[in-house]
């Protein structure tokens, strides 16, 4: 998977979100096996200690299972999983109507832009000075 | 520990003392093939006995070469230890006497070798390959204890004496290696001075000894010879002697590892 | 994690004639923690691990290894990497392994070989032929393989491409024994923070500061590459 680490963030809560998205668009699929504490680490070049912290703060949440043998798995509480996704997409959904009003659209007017966005697809997506 | 390392300065050692010592054996056997084939007519021209005696001066020369090199090698495998290599030897897990020990025994041994070495290039460019009619022949010749005796006092002498000259060297590394820059040429300078300082040194210990039989009644020196045999005497004489240059090699050693130990100072 | 000291240095010092370069350094670093030591050219870095690694003595005060002073003891179970390359020219890539296989006995020469292999160094290349890059990288494989309590790497990422940058850096967080305290110098610290537990800043010769590197992200909301420089500014 990709890691992309920016700067000013805390690393751990860096660490916590990416792998939420991990899980919910099935990076990792429910019920898999993830890779080692150590090797997602090397992976995303972060410490290990700090990938342990963020692994187990997923695990105190339910989204992630130690494995009494070693390792961890992915929950496979497809419920778990989906309450998930919509927290994650309640939060980028509030940012956007956040941002939306900031520009002065009214409700009537987002619906509509959402719309003709989704319809046109891509053309319009080219051009994207809003 | 001590064995591992000696493996591998005997190792890097070997490296670049058999190539040189096997070359100059080759051209020392071409020098005495070419001696012989010369040496058994009398009507070559003049020019061809001038390049034979350039020949036999290139020879010696070579050997001098081979002798330099071997101490020169010795000497230098000391100085890099308080340099970049260092910071690979010097961080082993290896108390620092046993690195001195290793350089010490490897450039004594070597040194033997060299001499032994020496002695056999000698014989060959003589034509006396078969025959130790000349160094060899004290060792044969002795039978009786008092030579055997003064034989192996001999060795001993060789040996500390040798282990002393390279002791000078590591010691002049150690004071050199206090010196932020210009290490090398601190090395040198302290080589030189250590030298000097054991010379006064020595001239003074023969002066006051002198000073000291003239102004005690040193009779009883006398006396004590007298009451021994002559065995004993040399043993006697030979042990003091000894046992002063041993006492001499030791300070040097010690001095140079408290250098090395708790005046440390790689660059 | 039960937070062991490791790797501490009690009022350090240590001088070059009339100059110090270090003037009473103080930390503690813990068994398991990756640690970043920073400060500009100068800042007695380098003197600092080298005195820890047993190649310096102090002037005063101490440094503790697994609680005992640099000697045989901590050099078994510290592994140091130079600032500089120390692996004898004249030898051979594998006369190394096996030095360093005869020498530590928590060197793992199995993994060492499989590393110089997937850095495509034969066995019988002489060092002295191998470019800079690729000795550099030897030499840090040779120092993470072996399983030590506490490794002290002197600038790791000095000067080398961000390809190699990379390639250590992953090699670093690959191999280093769970247990053991890591610290590394750096002056150029960049994308590296992301891969430490806590830096330790220091400045002419005395600790500035040491910190979690999310404490300081989340106490400045800054990187700790953007506070170093802040910090170091003039």
């Amino acid at each position: 998977m990709d890691w992309n680490i920016t700067a000013g963030r805390p690393v751990y809560i860096q660490l916590v979100e990416q792998m939420e998205l991990a899980l919910v668009n099935g990076t990792f699929s429910p019920g898999s096996k993830i890779p080692p504490v150590r090797e997602l680490a090397a992976e995303a070049g972060v410490n290990p200690n700090t990938m342990q912290r963020a692994l187990q703060e997923l695990e105190s949440r339910g989204l992630l299972q130690a494995q009494r043998t070693a390792g961890r798995t992915v929950t496979a509480d497809a419920a778990a999983l989906a309450a998930l996704r919509y927290k994650r997409a309640s939060g980028v959904a509030a940012e956007f109507l956040h941002q939306m009003r900031a520009l002065g659209l009214d409700r009537a007017e987002i619906e509509a832009l959402l719309r003709q966005m989704a319809e046109g697809g891509d053309r319009n997506a080219g051009n994207g000075d809003v | 520990m001590l064995t591992k390392l000696l493996k591998y300065e005997w190792k890097t050692t070997a490296r670049v003392l058999l190539p040189i010592g096997g070359g100059v054996l080759g051209f020392t056997l071409i020098t005495s093939l070419v001696n012989h084939l010369l040496n058994g007519y009398e009507a070559w021209p003049q020019v061809a006995v001038w390049l034979q005696d350039l020949l036999n001066v290139a020879t010696v020369l070579a050997w001098i070469f081979v002798l330099g090199a071997c101490v020169f090698l010795n000497v230098q495998r000391f100085y890099k230890l308080l340099g970049e290599q260092g910071y690979l030897m010097l961080s082993l897990p290896v108390p620092l006497w046993k690195h001195i020990a290793v350089k010490l025994i490897s450039a004594c041994v070597w040194t033997g070798i060299a001499v032994l070495y020496l002695i056999l290039c000698g014989n060959i460019l003589s034509g006396s390959l078969f025959s130790f009619s000349g160094a060899g022949e004290p060792f044969f010749a002795a039978r009786t204890v008092t030579d055997v005796t003064a034989l192996l006092f001999l060795a001993a002498f060789g040996v500390t004496a040798v282990a002393g000259a390279y002791l000078d060297f590591y010691l002049a590394c150690a004071i050199g290696g206090q010196f932020g820059q210009q290490r090398l040429l601190a090395s040198i300078i302290s080589y030189f001075i250590l030298g000097f300082l054991e010379q006064i040194l020595a001239t003074m210990v023969l002066i006051l000894l002198m000073f000291g039989a003239v102004q005690m009644d040193s009779l009883w020196v006398v006396g004590f010879v007298h009451s021994l045999n002559s065995f004993w005497m040399m043993v006697a004489v030979m042990s003091g002697i000894l046992l002063l240059v041993v006492i001499l090699d030791a300070i040097k050693w010690a001095v140079t590892q408290w250098l090395m130990t708790s005046r440390l100072n790689l660059v | 994690m039960q937070e062991t000291v490791m790797y501490e240095a009690k009022n350090l010092y240590k001088r070059y004639g009339s100059r110090a370069a270090l003037k009473g350094v103080n930390f503690a670093v813990s068994s398991g923690k990756l640690v970043g030591l920073l400060g500009p050219n100068g800042s007695g870095k380098t003197t600092l691990l080298k005195i820890s690694a047993g190649l310096l003595t102090a002037t005063g005060g101490c440094v503790l290894i697994g609680g005992r002073q640099p000697g045989v003891y901590t050099k078994c179970i510290t592994s140091y990497l130079p600032d500089r390359m120390a692996l004898p020219t004249e030898m051979r890539a594998a006369d190394a392994v096996d030095l360093y296989a005869d020498f530590y006995t928590d060197f793992d020469a199995v993994k060492a070989r499989a590393m110089l292999a997937d850095l495509h160094i034969e066995a019988k290349s002489p060092i002295g032929a191998m470019s800079k890059g690729t000795r550099e990288k030897m030499q840090l494989c040779l120092t993470m393989s072996r399983n030590a309590k506490l490794y002290l790497l002197d600038e790791p990422l000095g000067g080398v491409d961000p390809a190699a940058r990379e390639y250590i850096l992953q090699t670093i967080l690959r191999n280093y024994s769970e247990e053991a305290a890591l610290v590394l110098s750096t002056h150029l610290i960049g994308d590296i923070e992301r891969a430490l537990d806590e830096v330790i800043f220091l400045q002419e010769g005395t600790v500035l500061r040491q910190v979690g590197v999310d404490s300081l992200r989340e106490e400045t909301g800054k990187s700790v590459d953007e506070y170093f420089r802040e910090v170091y500014k003039c």
